[in-house]
């Protein structure tokens, strides 16, 4: 799709975004060295409007993705020209502003809008890189199938563990009651592992990937003094490496669907920061005129 | 505090085996923590799965005996069936959520508190997806509430709070300065500071003229104002050129479209200018000289003068300032030397440059000719000189020094002089008579040779007017030397001076050819020609740029002066 995306109907929008630019740049050549380039002359006010219109155009994307009844363009067509032409707009604003930066709240519109734009780019690396990842991590499997799975390998689990020694027991059940996945946003995007359980001697250790908790069963079954209780050991092995096995690819899973959304929470606030910037540009220019 | 944690584990067949498990058992843990939290998350104390249960649902506080239920906010748990959401729990109570049972028990000894608990038996698979937070969504970034912070924070910080210290409503802020675009030439920033309403007066309105000539008082017109209007530059403002807020700070319009736009074909009323498009000899009228003119009447006596300017072509430029004076003489140093070093005279030992690096100081007759021109009268007397610039009293020291030389019997004291000229000492000042009368006929002997045959004509023209009153009779015409032959035009002499192949006088005569001259008339000025050899406008990339305003002024006073 997101291939798609770029070359919606032979790369049209590409060709959109090039124009902008290359007429852009003519415009800019046509300062005559009267004054140095800036946002004042009639070049940059040409140039600053059609960078202003199209900021307001790549910002309806929101409402036009919402508006599902409209016929206005398709969603997938409105997104290249929105990708193309959010590139575009960036080299037109920074040859209205022609570079001359400051501390003001012009220079902090055209930053706000190049993070802006920077945040898309790094979404669109997302989109094109990341689904082929997040399809070969699930292997076929939706995350709700992955978790319905950890759900039956925690119950079967515990049951087996209740048939096991006190230490098996206790190392077992802590360790499904205190298995950590995803969590708040730097855990979900580092795809940090802070699950721990518990020994019978007491105190919490860490769980890290679950090698502690299969280690400690693993051990148990060379010392298991009954054929029943190596048979509950080895099956309770098995759940054990299965279910770190499905808590990997839930680990993965997350931390590239973390990944493919985390851009958007700059993208979208920063869009309308840019805006109300955009305001204050403008305004502020025509108050002190 | 301790707390024990009862937990019944039902006893049932191990799922998909069909062979017997075990039987229903208790699990007692030891728990030494000040709460016990009920909810989803992997943290809390008893993990309960559920659409309804919130990650951290409520906690269990022990209060002895029994334990405070405290939920979050909007949440509830069944207390003996009815959903509560804070409540004192005493032994015995029985808690439901989302199908795990928890009774309050009393504890044993040794536990400040204790409960009974019979989890969940039946917990669906998205139930249990629900209880991690495995998209950004569950987390506490946002995209709206930020949106709103952002937004309306832009909003108050770039405009509504400048706007409140653009009206004084905020005395306390320092300044407006956010909406300053770029920095301010230095010098109006010294003079202006953080005021942007010092030139920015009226909001939405463009800054107008007199916040410039606020200080900028004697700045001229471009053209003289009847003209403005019909060149198109009527209602044109100082900031329609003058842009500040560049960076880096750039205030004056450079480029040669300035003065090309109108001036490559001038179609004004009365235009005395010729067309021009550029530096070179194609683009660029050649040179005319201004030139101080005088124009004389008869006035009483003698004769009136009046000064004005007029423009000449440089080849047929004559300057009319009344001086005699033969550059090439005073340059040949067999003619004329040093009077101290006995070397030839340099242009540098009477013409100085001013400050400015264009101008030159005036010329003296006291300080640059005296040393060689002195103004002695009578061979006989050395030590008396005639005094200069004023010829009336000149003739009175003469007459003086005469009354005095036929009266005074101790005047005619022999001198070194007379000694070693016995024969001739004195011969052309033998007078029979009056003395006075013999001063008065030698005074105008000697006036006559001084103002026509030497001393005064050496230098002056001099009018000989008919009238027997000597005070009459001789006027000397009054010197005016231009100051300035191209007043439209500025020019760097010091920057001239540093020349490859010459050096001193060198250089000077390389545009200046003073050793040819002949007159002081001449004028020794270069043309266009001289300046090309070196100098182009941009399209000539292999020589030294020159703007139009390199040389000229946009607010030339000589342009509405000559109007006026």
């Amino acid at each position: 799709m997101f291939d798609n995306l770029l070359r919606y109907r032979s790369y049209r929008y590409l060709w959109w975004g090039l124009a902008s630019i290359v007429a852009g740049w003519a415009i800019y050549a046509s300062y005559s060295g009267s004054e140095p380039p800036n946002g004042g002359t009639w070049q940059g006010y040409v140039l600053g409007t059609w960078a202003a219109l199209l900021i307001v155009w790549l910002t309806l994307l929101g409402v036009r993705k919402r508006s599902y009844r409209s016929r206005f363009g398709t969603t997938q067509g409105w997104t290249s020209a929105h990708v193309y032409l959010g590139l575009a707009a960036w080299v037109l604003a920074t040859l209205h502003c022609a570079l001359q930066f400051g501390w003001n709240v012009h220079t902090l519109a055209w930053a706000l809008m190049s993070t802006v734009i920077l945040s898309g780019v790094a979404g669109l690396y997302g989109y094109i890189n990341y689904p082929a990842q997040l399809a070969a991590n699930r292997a076929g499997h939706s995350r709700s199938d992955l978790f319905a799975e950890l759900y039956e390998l925690n119950r079967k689990g515990l049951d087996i563990a209740r048939r096991c020694s006190a230490d098996v027991q206790v190392g077992v059940q802590s360790s499904v009651e205190h298995t950590s996945l995803g969590g708040g946003v730097i855990a979900q995007l580092s795809g940090r592992d802070r699950s721990r359980f518990e020994t019978i001697e007491g105190g919490r250790q860490p769980n890290v990937d679950q090698a502690p908790v299969i280690e400690l069963v693993a051990n148990r079954i060379t010392r298991a003094d009954r054929r029943a209780e190596v048979n509950h050991l080895q099956e309770l092995l098995a759940i054990l490496c299965r279910r770190q096995s499905i808590l990997r690819r839930l680990r993965t899973d997350i931390r590239l669907q973390g990944w493919l959304k985390a851009w958007l929470y700059l993208h979208v606030p920063l869009t309308f920061a840019t805006l109300a910037a955009l305001v204050a540009h403008i305004v502020s220019t025509f108050i002190y005129w | 505090m301790q707390i024990l944690l009862r937990e019944l584990i039902p006893g049932d067949l191990i799922p998909g085996e069909g062979r017997a498990g075990t039987g229903a058992e208790y699990r007692d843990r030891e728990l030494d923590v000040a709460a016990v939290t009920l909810g989803s998350g992997a943290d809390c104390t008893v993990q309960i799965f559920g659409a309804d249960v919130l990650r951290r649902h409520a906690t269990l506080t022990p209060a002895n005996p029994g334990f405070t239920l405290s939920c979050e906010r909007g949440a509830t748990v069944l207390v003996e069936g009815v959903p509560t959401g804070r409540a004192r729990l005493e032994p015995g109570t029985v808690l439901e959520l989302a199908g795990a049972r928890l009774r309050i028990v009393v504890p044993p000894a040794g536990f400040d508190a204790a409960l009974e608990l019979e989890p969940q038996t039946k917990v669906s698979a998205r139930a249990f997806e629900a209880a991690y937070a495995t998209d950004l969504e569950h987390t506490r970034l946002g995209r709206r509430g930020s949106a709103w912070i952002l937004g309306l924070g832009l909003l108050a910080i770039g405009l509504v709070i400048p706007w409140f210290v653009h009206l004084d409503w905020l005395p306390w802020w320092s300044s407006d300065q956010v909406w300053s675009s770029g920095p301010l030439l230095p010098a109006h920033g010294v003079a202006i500071g953080n005021d942007c309403g010092a030139c920015h007066a009226t909001p939405f309105q463009r800054v107008q003229d007199a916040a410039c000539t606020d200080c900028h008082r004697a700045m001229t017109d471009h053209a003289p104002v009847p003209l403005s209007s019909h060149v198109g530059l009527d209602g044109v403002r100082c900031a329609t050129c003058h842009k500040e807020h560049n960076t880096p700070p750039h205030i004056t319009i450079t480029a040669d479209a300035l003065c090309t736009d109108c001036h490559a074909a001038p179609d004004w009323p009365d235009n005395r200018l010729a067309a021009v498009s550029g530096f070179s000899e194609a683009a660029h009228p050649a040179f005319a000289a201004d030139l101080l003119t005088s124009r004389h009447e008869a006035r009483g006596t003698g004769l009136a003068y009046a000064w004005s300017w007029q423009s000449s072509p440089l080849p047929e430029a004559r300057d009319p300032s009344n001086l005699k004076y033969p550059h090439d003489a005073h340059l040949d140093p067999g003619k004329v030397q040093h009077l101290v070093t006995g070397a030839a005279l340099a242009c540098g030992d009477c013409h100085t440059l001013q400050a400015d690096e264009e101008h030159f100081a005036p010329i003296r007759m006291e300080q640059h000719c005296r040393d060689c021109h002195d103004l002695k009268f009578d061979r006989a007397a050395p030590d008396r000189e005639l005094p200069h610039a004023d010829p009336r009293e000149a003739l009175l020291v003469m007459e003086g020094h005469y009354l005095r030389l036929y009266a005074d019997p101790d005047a005619g004291q022999p001198s070194r002089e007379r000694r070693r000229l016995p024969d001739r000492a004195r011969a052309a000042d033998r007078c029979e008579g009056p003395a006075y009368l013999c001063a008065r006929a030698r005074t105008a002997r000697e006036a006559e040779t001084q103002f026509t045959v030497r001393g005064c004509v050496t230098c002056h023209e001099v009018n000989v007017h008919d009238t027997d009153d000597l005070f009459g009779r001789y006027q000397v015409a009054p010197i005016r030397l231009t100051p300035d032959f191209f007043r439209a035009a500025r020019f760097n002499h010091r920057a001239h001076l540093t020349q490859r192949d010459a050096t001193g006088d060198a250089a000077c005569l390389t545009c200046h050819e003073a050793d040819g001259s002949t007159a002081s008339s001449d004028v020794l000025m270069p043309d266009i020609d001289q300046c090309v050899t070196c100098h182009g406008d941009h399209r000539q990339a292999d020589l030294i740029p020159l703007n139009c305003v390199d040389c000229h002024s946009f607010h030339p006073g000589i342009a509405t002066e000559a109007a006026e």
